[in-house]
């Protein structure tokens, strides 16, 4: 009996590392393929990129008004007003927008938007056994399917995090106006704030973003099961783990980050 | 350019007939005809609990550490440490949480919806219960919303205290600007009963029309296992969106006109 | 097109007066026009004719257009399933005969025409009113689709547990001797995924048959089955009918039990079927008792039943 206890408590736990270290494997595979020669996935990259863009650009621009005007423009300013300190929303952006929500709101609806594409995408090569297909003709479905949407993800979240910015301030501008403010020292703490090398922090961050949604997006379409919830589960499943996976890794980053320069959180006026 | 307003087309094009079905759930249970099933309310509820609601709060939890941290920083930056709890009950309770409850709601238990109900589709599980004389929309959607309305507040409260309790873990026990006390003083002067409810409200929103839409979608998934897979992520696509404007609708209703704090005004 | 079935003349109200025609069969005297967009020659092997079957008819097509976007499946299809009889309704493949069933129980609904069974109108049924007679019906589907989260008794259950009162154990009673009959007693606890597509039609068939339907369905019950067990299921069906026809004469049933069968498997029907429609591009081509319709005339019913290569039916 013992070892039924044991089991029931470790078989789960055993399966989600194994997972994590496949899902490791493949992403050292995946660079490694990408670096090596030769490279016939060009085509493939820019149909992906084209791909995610035309999928992404609408459902973002919605999201990063809509949050951005709601959680660091309206409650912040609500928050400043009682200080009679509106006029540094402009500063807060830069440490709310461009460092946390932004990226943030990015990779949530990369993952949700072209990550869940791309499971369904490879789930349906891979129960039509097109991908057993490719490997009996002697292609590599890493090279030639894993390492475009990698690369085109990665370098699509990285530009869309500007994007995203953008209309995540525009939507700090609506809530500015809302309160009835003169937008100019709005504009003028944002600037006096913003540095590059914060856009330069807040765009590496959500490049790794869409590495780690492409690997576990990848993984999860390449092996989805057959049978008629097979492709449905795997979406599900690759959502769910990219999620955690970019909560995670958004927690140590921003932690390592403030830890080792606190300076970064200053307001100047 | 076509091809670049797919998205939003298809939400003008199937909006009609989202509204239909919802209403038709929504009917069902309105009419009690729901409760014919309430064997398969109760089971869909229990499923929800067992399978979801760690997920959630896990999420929850890592975004009150995040906030904790993020508050404590900034609240040090401009020279009021002491005040790190106006972010836990601010930012937490009427931002972040219905936020990321929203999230982990449209990914596991939405996208879970539709995965299975739109499978049973496909292998005609649903034209059989219609043979036999069950409606469909009845026993599949209708339960499930049914079970989710009945369990979600409870879960949704408790993801708020999962929350609360990391923030005070990343504020007090890690940062440790300010004391326990001195954190949660702070923290009851800046929120009251009702904030607590609006928050629930705003989340519950955000769950029904998840719900609805995952099941919207499941129900009418075609093309076999491949189809169903762009069923559920299509149905995430759509749910990401409501999500932001559900919460931001809700923050300017809520709080827009009224910051409901204790001090200034 | 107009036709009545009374007191179980045949379904086509054009025939020439009826008169028993000899082993000709009937003739036709006025031909039906092909549909829109379709020429006479595509129609060229329709000859419509119905060989008299003697019985009422239980389920009626009249006149019943379908199309799914631009594909036009069902193309003013008329037909009747006769009452107490297997029938068989057969095609080429892709000539809708699916969509033929899912009208009957209204999961469809026509275009144009009409749809009756036991002479009231699907199309225009209320919901309740359709959940209602669909209880009059038992379907199997082509994979069984048995509901994946139960097992292999609950499914069978199922039925009787929203439809009836009985106590848990008279269930018990009716489910495992319907298992029984159809072989699988022995493996009640089994999921779904974990038995075989031979196992799964048959457990279908089970739980079609527990609410002791008036018309039992069947699409494509020999899809993915080997030649031996669609011989096996064949008989199956058969011995199931005749008990099933038995019970309904002992209990002076007001419509005695129809089966009919979706397929294309010229065996099968040569073995189970009593009655024949043959259909082809949305139409029927002929139809009647099948040994009336194995010595037919008509050249594409003689291609289509003796399975051969050449004659009118091309691969396109």
């Amino acid at each position: 009996m013992a070892t039924t206890a044991v089991d029931r408590v470790f078989a789960p736990t055993r399966g989600v590392l194994q997972e994590a270290g496949e899902m490791m494997i493949l992403t050292g595979r995946t660079i490694v393929s990408a670096v090596k020669p030769p490279y016939p996935y060009g085509a493939e990259f820019v149909g992906q990129f084209m791909f995610a863009l035309r999928l992404c650009w609408f459902p973002l621009l919605v999201s990063t008004v809509a949050f951005g005007y709601e959680a660091p423009g309206l409650q912040a300013a609500n928050f400043l007003v009682l200080f009679g300190a509106l006029d540094r929303l402009g500063g807060f952006f830069v440490l709310a927008s461009i460092r946390e929500f932004a990226p943030f709101v990015d990779a949530i609806v990369l993952a949700g938007v072209a990550g869940t594409a791309i499971t369904a995408d490879l789930g349906a090569r891979r129960i039509r056994e097109e991908l057993d297909a490719l490997e009996v003709l002697g292609v590599d479905p890493i090279k030639n399917l894993v390492v475009p949407r990698f690369l085109a993800l990665m370098l699509v979240t990285g530009l869309f995090d500007i994007y995203a910015l953008l209309f995540g301030v525009f939507g700090g501008v609506l809530a500015t106006l809302v309160n009835h403010q003169p937008l100019g020292p709005f504009w003028a703490t944002f600037f006096n704030n913003a540095s590059t090398t914060d856009l330069w922090g807040s765009v590496v961050k959500t490049t790794l973003f869409g590495a780690i949604i492409a690997v576990v997006c990848c993984y999860k379409g390449m092996t989805a099961k057959g049978g008629a919830e097979g492709v449905g589960r795997a979406v599900n499943e690759a959502v769910v783990i990219a999620f955690l996976a970019i909560f995670a890794f958004n927690y140590v980053f921003t932690q390592v980050l403030l830890a080792t320069h606190p300076a970064l959180t200053d307001i100047v006026k | 350019m076509d091809d670049l307003f797919a998205v939003p087309r298809g939400w003008l094009e199937s909006f009609g007939e989202i509204v239909k079905f919802c209403a038709r759930i929504l009917g069902d249970i309105a009419s009690l005809r729901v409760f014919k099933y309430f064997g398969e309310v109760l089971r869909q509820a229990g499923i929800l609990i067992v399978s979801s609601t760690l997920v959630i709060w896990g999420l929850v939890f890592i975004i009150g550490l995040q906030c904790g941290i993020e508050g404590a920083y900034f609240d040090r930056s401009v020279g009021v440490p002491a005040y790190a709890g106006v972010f836990a009950a601010w930012c937490d309770l009427r931002e972040l949480v219905p936020l990321c409850f929203g999230y982990m709601m449209a990914a596991k238990v939405g996208t879970g919806i539709v995965a299975e109900i739109g499978s049973m589709r496909i292998s005609d599980e649903i034209d059989a219960l219609e043979v036999m004389g069950i409606s469909g929309v009845t026993f599949l959607c209708a339960t499930r919303l049914l079970g989710s309305m009945l369990v979600l507040p409870f879960v949704y409260l408790c993801s708020i205290g999962a929350g609360f309790f990391a923030s005070y873990l990343a504020v007090v026990q890690q940062i440790g600007d300010v004391s326990s006390g001195g954190y949660f003083l702070i923290f009851w002067q800046f929120q009251n009963p009702p904030d607590v409810l609006y928050s629930l409200i705003k989340a519950m929103a955000m769950a029904i029309v998840i719900v609805l839409v995952g099941c919207y979608y499941g129900y009418t998934a075609t093309g076999g296992p491949v189809g169903v897979g762009t069923a559920t992520a299509k149905s995430m696509v759509f749910n990401i969106v409501s999500v932001h404007v559900i919460g931001m609708l809700g923050t300017q209703l809520f709080w827009g006109a009224n910051p409901r704090a204790p001090i200034g005004g | 097109m107009s036709f009545e079935d009374s007191e179980g003349t045949p379904i086509a109200g054009d025939l020439a007066d009826g008169s028993p025609a000899a082993a000709a069969g009937p003739e036709l005297t006025t031909r039906p026009a092909p549909p829109p967009g379709a020429s006479e020659e595509e129609y060229a092997n329709h000859s419509y004719k119905v060989y008299p079957s003697g019985r009422r008819n239980v389920v009626e097509f009249d006149n019943t257009y379908k199309s799914f976007g631009r594909n036009q499946i069902l193309r003013g299809l008329t037909m009747g399933i006769p009452e107490g009889m297997v029938s068989m309704i057969l095609g080429p493949s892709g000539t809708g005969k699916s969509v033929c069933i899912k009208h009957m129980v209204g999961l469809l609904y026509p275009d144009s025409g009409d749809v009756r069974v036991q002479g009231e109108s699907v199309p225009d049924m209320p919901d309740e009113q359709l959940f209602e007679m669909r209880k009059k019906f038992g379907l199997l589907f082509q994979d069984g689709a048995l509901f994946s989260s139960m097992n292999l008794y609950d499914n069978v259950a199922f039925p009787l547990r929203q439809h009836t009162e009985k106590s848990e154990q008279e269930i018990e009673e009716i489910v495992m001797r319907r298992l029984t009959e159809v072989g699988l007693g022995y493996s009640r606890d089994k999921l779904p995924n974990e038995l075989s597509g031979g196992m799964r039609k048959r457990a279908g068939f089970a739980r079609a048959l527990v609410l002791e339907p008036d018309i039992l369905l069947f699409d494509e019950p020999d899809s993915g089955l080997d030649p031996v067990r669609t011989a096996l299921l064949g008989e199956l069906i058969l011995e199931i009918h005749r008990e099933m026809m038995e019970d309904a004469k002992a209990q002076k049933k007001p419509y005695l039990p129809t089966f009919a069968v979706v397929t294309h498997d010229i065996m099968s029907a040569r073995r189970v079927a009593d009655y024949i429609n043959v259909l082809w591009r949305g139409r029927i081509v002929e139809a009647g008792p099948a040994q009336d319709m194995l010595n037919s005339d008509n050249p594409f019913i003689r291609q289509f039943l003796a399975g051969e290569s050449q004659g009118p039916l091309t691969m396109d």
